[in-house]
């Protein structure tokens, strides 16, 4: 069965706008830019809903790509094109299908919003790549330099969903847990990515891989996010799986954070949080191994 | 291109030059090492690109793990300070990964390190740090920078 996609209208598209935040060399491969440090100050004082609404209703970023060829991308989703490539990348049905069977109890909220990744999902190569690249960043910042270093945007992404909630997987760049992983940020609910985006790609690869592992797909040579993900793991085994999950499957982030200050009292929550928002991975690990 | 980069495309010619019947393409492997034009259209340059991002100091090293020939071209680096030290190795498959996995995590000397693996394509990233010594968390943590780079975001 084929779904419909939202167009912003969904949690994953309020999730790709809070995504882009405040460094360009951060700026994550969901969502158009956002000051995420103005973001997180609204949250404190407004609360998620609202900010989330706020987010709702700020205007799409001019796109530089004439209708017609906004139109094609349509039709390549639609068309649920799966190009084969290098890496042979897991079915989105199949993605689906495993996500739900080892985290079934945690996805309700997800999957009665109807989020999935069949049929929102191409597997491309380099043209319609460059088309949803140019589409979704902009064509100047697509083909330019990612920060101080050489390689350009849409050389160091391996897959990414558009502000059109589609997602875009480059079928020769990732591995057998990339479509899993895009999969997992369709479940997710938008409130963890707002509090901190690196924190969030750490969840999303934890559930990632403990999908993968569960569902007999060999990810022993998967690498991605690995410091996030190593702090998450900690994470899971200190305060509980359940309490990760509920709190990026459902939004429900006050249960982890009464967790963390339950048990210590030497770092806050908010300081913790700024450790992984600076991508600071060796230091919040710290904070995890060294606090009783 | 900086100083870092300038010494990851020499130390790419180097490595390629370890096999250079093995290279694949029809064009055979480069013989003049300064010329970074010829590396320009090395298969291992994109990851290697990936790998620039993780503001790491790399300079050319040796291999801890001998592919055997196997690696259609491989490249390898280490960083002192930190007791890095990886390769990139091209596949002539990904679904090779899984294998040469379990064959680097069955030698002896991986219960002494911090070993990552990354993949993308059909290329392979291996790197290694001792578990013991001073800054142990402030070195694994940079492997992982590394590894996480290579991989590409998603």
């Amino acid at each position: 069965m084929k779904r419909k996609r939202n167009k912003r209208s969904t949690p994953q598209a309020d999730q790709s706008t809070a995504t882009s935040t405040a460094a360009e060399e951060h700026q994550h491969t969901h969502g158009a830019p956002l000051n995420q440090a103005d973001l997180f100050q609204m949250q404190n004082s407004m609360g998620m809903a609202t900010v989330s609404q706020w987010i709702r209703d700020q205007p799409e970023n001019e796109s530089e790509t004439p209708k017609e060829e906004v139109g094609e991308l349509d039709r390549i989703i639609d068309d649920e094109t799966f190009e084969t490539g290098l890496v042979t990348h897991e079915p989105a049905q199949e993605a689906d299908e495993a996500i739900q069977n080892s985290l079934g109890a945690h996805l309700v909220d997800a999957i009665l919003a109807g989020r999935q990744i069949t049929g929102q999902v191409a597997v491309v190569g380099d043209a319609e790549w460059d088309a949803a690249g140019e589409n979704h960043y902009g064509r100047s910042r697509w083909h330019s330099p990612r920060g101080s270093s050489s390689r350009l945007y849409r050389d160091s992404i391996n897959g990414f969903v558009d502000r059109e909630d589609r997602v875009w997987i480059h079928k020769d760049r990732g591995n057998s847990g990339t479509m899993i992983h895009e999969a997992i940020h369709k479940y997710s609910d938008p409130t963890l990515i707002g509090i901190s985006q690196p924190l969030n790609e750490g969840v999303t690869e934890f559930f990632a891989r403990f999908v993968c592992t569960n569902s007999d797909i060999n990810i022993a040579h998967r690498g991605n996010y690995q410091s996030n993900f190593e702090v998450v793991e900690q994470m899971a085994a200190l305060f509980g799986l359940d309490l990760v999950a509920a709190a990026y499957f459902s939004g429900q982030t006050s249960g982890l954070s009464a967790a963390f200050n339950a048990w210590t009292t030497q770092t806050t929550w908010p300081q913790f949080i700024a450790l992984t928002r600076a991508n600071d991975w060796a230091a919040a690990w710290q904070v995890l191994m060294n606090q009783q | 291109m900086n100083h870092f980069h300038s010494v990851l495309l020499l130390s790419l010619v180097c490595a390629c030059q370890k096999h250079p019947s093995e290279l694949p393409g029809p064009s055979p492997a480069p013989q003049q090492s300064e010329n970074p034009m010829q590396v320009e259209s090395n298969p291992l340059k994109p990851s290697i690109d990936r790998l620039h991002s993780a503001q790491t100091q790399l300079e050319s090293g040796q291999p801890f793990f001998a592919s055997g020939g196997e690696a259609l071209a491989e490249a390898h680096f280490s960083q002192e300070d930190l007791a890095l030290e990886l390769s990139l190795f091209l596949l002539t498959d990904a679904s090779l990964h899984p294998k040469w996995v379990a064959a680097i995590q069955a030698r002896a000397w991986t219960s002494d390190y911090e070993v990552r693996f990354g993949a993308t394509g059909s290329v392979l990233f291996v790197g290694r740090t001792p578990k013991a010594g001073p800054d142990a968390v402030v070195r694994r943590f940079a492997l992982n920078d590394l590894v996480s780079a290579f991989s590409g975001e998603e």
